[in-house]
């Protein structure tokens, strides 16, 4: 069944077509990745999901709800969390201070949003940082308290928003463990990235985009060998590495 | 015998508390006391202003308007209609946080300067409307010439003391009641979610944060503190008008104290108008003859050498000091 389902999403700026009639599905407990060039609507698409911006047209359904005019805080209600391309993690606040705000989501007392914060740092090793201030903290650290703030609110869907854009190769392998180790404890995931070591090895299905269009869908297999994706995107054909 | 630093600081919160309560026993001069009441009406009103300009992460500068409103609103139903200015306190409270709202609905819409610009264009708007109604209907206001409370000696029911003493006490309690009340409001989901709406709204509205309403609540909270700060400063002075209650320099004045002693702390208020007020004073009283105007001068080069060498208020390096005194009597 599918948990997140979008019907002829478009999204238009004046008269640009940012995002042109996306159909799109989600079956639970998958990982999907989004893969296209820059400016090919990625971004935008993921906006659309999760309320930042209004679809021109278009409907998006989530778990059973129609949230195609629901605003952020109220899908992040229904369980879906995100985090966002440039991190913006709470700079003057301590790592616990800001994956608290996320605990906060589903209760109303501190001492609950408290101990779900520290479960989560525990999850992404975190705990060790809790008194540090997010802005002392690496592009990793920041991106590392981004995901705990987002997993925080216990999301049944997570959008990551390439969570692994600038880090160094030690550092993605390090991030596609935590996706992985996300996902298995059940937490259907949709990922944006352009490293594609990274975001073949790991979906279930991609989706490609190009000019706001979907060019291709399927396994990470067949998406590298399309015309259309290596003529747009990827230049030359994607060998999928064997391990 | 040794004690934590926990036991440290709430033998001197203990001490500190002591000494405020005890001060009008020893301080028999009429005048300073005076100028304490000053300071401590002054950190209440900047405290009540930091729910929305220190929190919630803009910069409103027209709360002089919820100060007028109370003033007005408390000494118009006890002047005119009898009622006590106990309870005219509370109704000023409310009429101020209804407006608060109000006000909130658009305004918040708007981000940094534009925010400042409407709350003060707010600000001198009710100003501007008080000096130029004489009445409304059978209520008189008063106009440009402002409202005189009739002085009927010391009369609790009528909130007036011919001595400066319980209003001391009076200011200093509301202090306290509004302290704790951010104590604890900023410990609870309100002040993490209020916090965190004004550190980055669209980051905070991804984890489920109604980033409006809960800068409304901000608002309304705070409206209503100052609205009850102005029935304060009427039976105080007995004496309201437009420019006293309502003016632009007291907005700004409340501003300048909490940028400078440290904007969304509970302690940056406190500081900021112990440093503040008794240094304007001062400079009023001694040097106002001959170079009137200095204290203005004085308070805005503060704020400049505030805003390079401490951008975060005076509060962060106050603390540094304190945590660093209270570590040396622990060892």
């Amino acid at each position: 069944m599918p948990i997140l389902k979008t019907e002829k999403v478009t999204k238009k700026f004046g008269g640009l077509v940012a995002v042109n009639d996306i159909d799109f599905e989600v079956n639970e407990g998958e990982i999907v990745g989004i893969i296209g060039a820059n400016g090919a609507g990625k971004t935008t698409f993921f906006n659309c999901i999760s309320g930042y911006l209004k679809p021109t047209s278009g409907k998006i359904m989530f778990d059973g709800h129609d949230i195609t005019n629901h605003r952020p805080y109220e899908i992040c209600k229904l369980g879906m969390a995100r985090t966002f391309q440039i991190v913006r993690p709470f700079l003057n606040k301590s790592v616990l201070y800001n994956v608290t705000v996320g605990g906060f989501a589903r209760t109303q007392k501190k001492h609950e949003a408290v101990e779900k914060a520290y479960q989560t740092m525990e999850f992404l090793n975190l705990t060790d940082k809790k008194d540090v201030l997010a802005k002392s903290l690496t592009l990793l650290g920041r991106k590392r308290i981004e995901l705990a703030r987002a997993l925080a609110t216990e999301p049944k869907l997570l959008l990551l928003d390439e969570v692994m854009a600038g880090l160094r190769p030690s550092e993605v392998h390090n991030m596609l463990e935590i996706v992985k180790k996300i996902n298995s404890s059940g937490i259907t995931i949709v990922i944006i990235e352009h490293i594609m070591q990274a975001i073949m090895s790991i979906s279930d299905k991609i989706y490609a985009m190009n000019f706001g269009k979907e060019i291709a869908y399927g396994t990470p297999r067949e998406v590298a060998k399309d015309e259309a994706v290596i003529k747009s995107y990827l230049g030359d054909e994607y060998v999928i590495p064997e391990n | 015998m040794k004690f934590s630093e926990k036991q440290i600081k709430s033998m001197l919160l203990a001490l500190l508390m002591a000494t405020v309560f005890l001060i009008p026993m020893f301080i028999k001069n009429q005048s300073y006391i005076q100028i304490l009441i000053v300071v401590m009406f002054f950190m209440y009103i900047t405290t009540a202003w930091n729910f929305v300009g220190g929190f919630a992460g803009v910069l409103p500068l027209g709360h002089a308007a919820f100060i007028a409103i109370g003033a007005y609103t408390s000494t118009i139903l006890y002047m005119q209609y009898g009622i006590t200015p106990w309870v005219g306190m509370f109704a000023g409270g409310i009429i101020s946080a209804v407006v608060g709202i109000i006000i909130g609905i658009p305004t918040f819409k708007m981000r940094g300067a534009y925010f400042a610009l409407a709350t003060i264009a707010f600000g001198e708007g009710v100003r501007i409307l008080f000096q130029n109604i004489d009445k409304i209907g059978s209520i008189s206001v008063g106009g440009a010439r402002g409202i005189l409370i009739n002085y009927t000696g010391s009369s609790f029911m009528n909130f007036q003391w011919s001595n400066k003493v319980p209003y001391y006490y009076i200011i200093l309690i509301m202090l306290i009641i509004l302290l704790t009340i951010t104590v604890f409001l900023m410990d609870s989901k309100m002040g993490y979610y209020l916090t965190a709406g004004g550190e980055d709204p669209e980051a905070a509205a991804s984890l489920g944060v109604n980033v409006a309403k809960y800068k409304l609540i901000a608002m309304a909270l705070s409206a209503f503190f100052a609205g009850i700060a102005g029935t304060f400063y009427a039976q105080w002075i007995l004496y309201i008008f437009p420019k006293s209650v309502g003016s632009i320099n007291l907005s700004f004045e409340i501003a300048f104290i909490a940028i400078i002693g440290g904007r969304g702390t509970i302690i940056g208020p406190i500081l900021g108008a112990l440093l503040l007020k008794p240094l304007g004073e001062l400079t009023r009283t001694y040097l106002g003859g001959t170079l009137p105007g200095l204290h203005l001068f004085i308070l805005g080069l503060i704020l400049v050498l505030v805003m390079i060498y401490q951008p975060r208020g005076i509060q962060e390096f106050v603390l540094k000091m304190f945590n660093r005194f209270v570590k040396k009597i622990a060892n």
